[in-house]
């Protein structure tokens, strides 16, 4: 039902909870209980006070290449609070919100934007998958989960998250093509905020929403104001939902904003203007469930004070901790190559370690 | 015993490993339905139904990286590209993940994937049908290269290659399809990875070669019988990682060398095993390592293509030259 | 105490302005909080406090420029440790010079200009003249001690083959290099003038061998170089000779040959021992004496090619029946050519013997680098006076020849005394 009446070519939006903090459309109101959506809430907070402060470590020196999501905290968790634990998430780069709460630990996310491929080596049971640097790839990754899922009978959705920029590439069309074709449990969330690194979304598509380019796969499509979180949790659920019962894969476009740069080497300013920023920055998906949240009873100025030392203590200590890891262990660079090393690999490897004990550099 | 062609041997090979383990799945563009262009998966779909050999749309980015997916969330997936041409589009998964998915994550995930194209020319075919391509894979740190030229080894390294933890690269030399039959046992057999293969012993020449080559090889070592020139033949069998061992044993044994490789001449396999025997053989070298590959150039099409596949005559020539140095 | 430097931001920086400060000296700080706004060519960027604490310094004041890498200010963060050092070595350079955008990691920037392109200068390379041959050959060249730059190559280009290499081995009848010295080359000219012989009957033209070249080299080499003195005299060996009469059947059951040689080495290695300047080398490039600790005692021997001097080493470390067993063993090892090279090397003194050509004296030439050589007579009866009657007796005639430069007659004399003195009366010799 949802599909059919935001039918992105009837040019339609799904929005709950507006911008000003207020439900427009109640009975879309998925009511979640207080703990619900202070868990969302919590990540959220969290997720925006370690990326602000990752930009601070990387202008100290600190800290390396690191993508800013300011801005789309509910287009991640929203999406996010809607699945089901056995559910995957196969992520591109600009994720945060969405691995923490799907259970990736902050330790880890800081250390492989510190520069150690051991951020990526997660905890069994969590079901992400590393940060994906080849745009659109991922998709056809989640579809082959979606394909195991389905044929193993595992009732496991696979969600793929992707940028506007991303749906240009054609492993973005490859990979949703191939899922439907076989009505694997895919989701693919489009996080469109608006830019891909200096090119606007106007530039990346003809088409006038990303929502329709579902039509293509003969699957739903929807787009959802993504600063919304309840019309992410509403649109991610239904569409989890769909996935999950066999009828193939859904579309949805969360309509966010990069409030921050595209990484810490990048300048806006340079091609975007400043009013556009300022424009977005009171829709900030913060603002508004912050607002809700009080409204409803759930929470407090105060409590939000306090939550905000806690998370700016907890994300110090935890960088300072990543921070003293240092540089890699040799032999990590050889061994993961494959399960047993080769002879080359043992070979290369004694002899440059002969080189470094005879005192070479 | 029976006795059975290279596609058969593959074609049993998939069959009992698939009746033993419940997690492979095997697809690809026509794989399914039909079998496969070339008949090598026919009789599958039939056996293990739907789920498990499936045709895909045309889409090869599809179909390595889905692979990727399967082999993480439970499935030994045996994906097949239709020839070798066009393993380009798949290329970018094979190269940017599947390769490197255990390192970036630092052992949480192993990717047993196999993924599987015909190779070669000689067959007089259309462009893009007839390509070597070794190099571009071998390269690859994290992937494993195979090459079988029998029916008895295409069945014991498909079987290591669908056993093996690592994503490997299972290549099908198609000129021999069909070409020559052999003993192939009943039972599933293992032939390591990494391990070549001493065809035939000899004392004054090592020749390297592989896939549909070792026979032309063998044509050409028959041509100079009464030369008295004694060839030692390996089938490399494995393009990466290498079997060091058994080739630099030989060159010290023989002191003469010499690859014969299908592929483009210029950084192809043959100026990887020249080096290898360059570092570790040196000293014990009479002449200097040689080869005889394909040319600097793109495969031509039937009327062009007899200049470029090398013809036994060629090679034998090259073998009096080497040992004549 | 935690020193603040203005660090690389990834922008195209590599010095900034200050704009203006949000705090000044004596503040409070905390964490996260913007301390002071930087205006640099791209963008103003503003600096936040990576602790909390009371600013101490700051350094540098609105409207200066600060340089990456220098202090923005010094915050008294209550800690006594430096800041947290990031142990990546690779940054420094980077920050160092300037750095450019991106997007993703860090390129170095640097102003300095390289030098300009020599495209169009031809260069040729020079083709080396080098011996053409394969590894084989050259190890084969090596291993019969053939020089390989001396061989004429049947090859294509010149190139040396194995079969060149062979046809050069075999014509020379040795195949081994008969190096008794361990020195290299001799900085003096060992060429002679050119011969030529205005023939008046007929000529045999006989090539002389590998080995006649290399004793061409040596004795040359040693008579140019060192001022041979030679003392002569002869000892009465009565006593010796009887010893080795009554021990020689003895020896004999061991399977040992025992020969005056043994004795008159015994005595030589006592008399080195005393005298061990004798033992030595004279290093002339660096005014000094090379003594050595170690005793390999050359022995020449007469091989039907030609003379050969291979050494007992260590001979200071052997009793008189083994060195008669290894004298015995290393001079069939040298008249069957089976003796390595190392035998023949390093040698610290030499004895010859002149008695196997039953000759009495000589002035044997030293082997250079040594700085003596002890020649032995045939021993025969004389008639001698022994407390004033003529006696015959056993008398070993002996040719000392000495390196004047380091060793003055005195010296010699008093060497030869020792040995005249053991040999005399074997009993020391065997007692010390």
């Amino acid at each position: 039902m949802l599909f059919k009446n935001y039918d992105p070519l009837k040019k339609k939006q799904l929005s709950i909870l507006d911008w000003k903090g207020n439900i427009v459309t109640p009975e879309l109101d998925p009511k979640l209980s207080k703990e619900e959506l202070l868990k969302m809430y919590k990540t959220m907070a969290l997720g925006r006070v370690a990326d602000i402060k990752a930009l601070q470590y990387q202008r100290q020196g600190r800290m390396l290449t690191y993508p800013p999501n300011r801005g789309q905290e509910a287009a991640q968790v929203g999406a996010m609070a809607a699945l089901e634990k056995q559910d995957w998430l196969v992520p591109a780069f600009r994720e945060l919100n969405a691995m923490l709460y799907k259970g990736v630990k902050l330790e880890q996310i800081y250390l492989y934007w510190f520069g150690n491929e051991w951020g990526n080596h997660f905890d069994e049971d969590v079901r992400v998958l590393p940060v994906n640097v080849i745009i659109g790839s991922q998709v056809n990754h989640a579809a082959g989960i979606a394909y195991a899922s389905k044929i193993l009978k595992k009732n496991e959705v696979a969600v793929a998250t992707i940028g506007d920029g991303g749906t240009s590439h054609g492993e973005f069309y490859e990979g949703l093509n191939f899922a439907a074709a076989f009505d694997a449990p895919l989701v693919v969330v489009i996080q469109n905020n608006q830019w891909a690194i200096s090119t606007p979304r106007s530039k990346a598509t003809k088409a006038e929403t990303l929502a329709q380019k579902a039509v293509a796969f003969g699957i739903p499509g929807i787009q959802v104001d993504g600063n919304d979180i309840l019309a992410m949790y509403v649109a991610t659920k239904e569409a989890a939902e769909h996935a999950r019962s066999g009828k193939g894969p859904v579309l949805i476009e969360a309509v966010t904003y990069r409030l921050g740069a595209h990484t810490t080497s990048d300048d806006p300013t340079i091609y975007r203007k400043d009013e556009e920023v300022k424009e977005w920055e009171l829709k900030d998906p913060m603002i508004r469930f912050k607002k809700y949240l009080i409204d409803k009873g759930f929470w407090s100025e105060e409590e939000d004070v306090k939550l905000d030392e806690e998370n700016n203590h907890y994300v110090g200590e935890t960088f300072k901790k990543v921070e003293a890891t240092g540089l890699a262990v040799l032999e990590d660079i050889f061994k993961y190559t494959y399960k047993e090393m080769t002879p080359q690999l043992l070979e290369q490897l004694a002899e440059y370690k002969k080189y470094l004990e005879e005192g070479g550099k | 015993m029976a006795v059975i062609t290279l596609l058969e041997a593959i074609n049993q090979a998939l069959d009992q490993k698939m009746a033993e383990d419940p997690r492979i799945v095997v697809y690809g563009e026509d794989t399914g339905f039909e079998g496969g262009v070339f008949r090598v998966t026919a009789g599958l779909q039939k056996k293990y139904g739907v789920d498990r050999v499936f045709d895909t749309p045309i889409a090869e980015a599809a179909i390595t990286g889905s692979a990727i997916g399967m082999a993480i969330n439970g499935l030994i997936p045996i994906a097949e590209i239709q020839f070798d041409g066009f393993v380009f589009p798949g290329y970018t998964e094979i190269v940017t993940h599947m390769a490197r998915y255990r390192n970036r994550s630092r052992g949480r995930h192993g990717l047993p994937i196999v993924v599987r194209f015909p190779v070669g020319g000689g067959i007089r075919a259309l462009e893009h049908h007839s390509e070597s391509i070794e190099t571009l894979l071998g390269h690859i740190p994290g992937l494993k290269v195979v090459i079988p030229s029998t029916p008895y080894d295409a069945k014991g390294l498909l079987v290591s290659a669908i056993e093996d933890p690592d994503p490997v690269i299972f290549m099908e030399p198609k000129r021999i399809y069909r070409s020559g039959k052999q003993e192939v046992p009943e039972e599933l057999y293992r032939i390591p990875i990494g391990k070549a293969k001493v065809v035939k012993e000899g004392t004054d020449i090592t020749i390297v070669a592989w896939g549909a080559f070792v026979r032309e090889v063998e044509k050409a070592i028959k041509l100079i019988e009464n030369e008295n020139i004694s060839v030692e033949l390996i089938d490399l069998r494995t393009i990466n990682p290498i079997d060091e061992d058994t080739i630099i044993n030989s060159v010290k044994k023989t002191g003469r060398f010499l690859v014969v490789q299908e592929a483009v001449k210029t950084y192809g396999p043959g100026a990887e095993l020249i080096s290898l025997v360059n570092e570790k053989a040196f000293l014990y070298l009479e002449a200097a390592p040689a080869r005889v590959t394909g040319f600097d150039i793109t495969v031509p099409l039937a009327k062009g293509e007899h200049y470029h596949f090398i013809s036994p005559e060629r090679i034998a020539a090259e073998i009096k030259k080497v040992v004549k140095f | 105490m935690y020193d603040f430097k203005f660090a690389d931001i990834g922008e195209g920086i590599h010095e900034g302005k200050i704009l203006k400060w949000f705090f000044k000296l004596g503040d409070k700080v905390k964490e996260g909080e913007t301390l002071v706004v930087v205006e640099t060519d791209k963008v103003n960027a503003e600096l936040p406090s990576p602790v909390d604490g009371i600013i101490t310094k700051i350094g540098a004041q609105v409207g200066e420029t600060i340089h990456v890498g220098e202090t923005v200010v010094v915050i008294n963060d209550g800690g006594d440790a430096p800041k947290v050092e990031v142990k990546e070595e690779k940054k420094s350079p980077i920050s160092e010079s300037k750095s450019a955008p991106g997007v993703i990691g860090e390129i170095e920037v640097s102003e300095t200009v390289m030098a300009s392109s020599n495209e169009n200068e031809t260069k040729t390379i020079e083709t080396a003249s080098k011996v053409l041959a394969t590894p084989v050959a050259r190890q084969l060249a090596k291993d019969l001690g053939v020089d390989i730059l001396k061989v004429k190559g049947s090859g294509e280009n010149g190139r040396v083959m194995k079969e060149d290499i062979q046809k050069m081995a075999s014509s020379s009848p040795s195949s081994q290099t008969p190096v008794n010295q361990s020195t290299p080359a001799p900085q003096v000219q060992v060429q002679a003038p050119k011969v030529t012989v205005t023939a008046t009957g007929d000529v045999e033209y006989v090539p002389i061998t590998k080995l006649r070249k290399a004793i061409v080299r040596s004795m040359t080499l040693a008579k140019q170089i060192i001022p041979h003195t030679v003392l002569m005299d002869e000892v009465i060996v009565d006593k010796l000779v009887v010893l080795r009469d009554q021990v020689k059947t003895q020896a004999a059951a061991q399977d040992i040959k025992l020969t005056y040689m043994a004795f008159i080495m015994k005595a030589a290695v006592l008399a080195l021992k005393k005298y061990p300047m004798f033992n030595a080398s004279f290093d002339q490039e660096n005014d000094r004496m090379i003594v050595k600790k170690y005793i390999n005692l050359g022995m020449a021997v007469d091989t039907p090619d030609g003379l050969i001097v291979p050494n007992i080493k260590n001979a200071d470390q052997k009793s008189i029946l083994e060195l008669a067993k290894e004298i015995r063993q290393v001079a069939d090892d040298t008249i069957a050519r089976k003796v390595q090279l190392s035998q023949l090397q390093n040698t610290t003194f030499s004895i010859t013997n002149f008695g196997a050509a039953d000759v009495a004296y000589g002035t044997p030439i030293i082997n250079h680098p040594e700085v003596g050589i002890l020649g032995i007579g045939k021993i025969s009866q004389k008639p001698v006076v022994m407390n004033g009657e003529i006696k015959i007796a056993y008398v070993l005639p002996l040719s000392l020849a000495v390196d004047h430069r380091v060793i003055d007659g005195a010296d010699a004399g008093r060497f030869l005394s020792t040995i005249k003195a053991l040999l005399n009366d074997p009993m020391m010799l065997l007692l010390s």
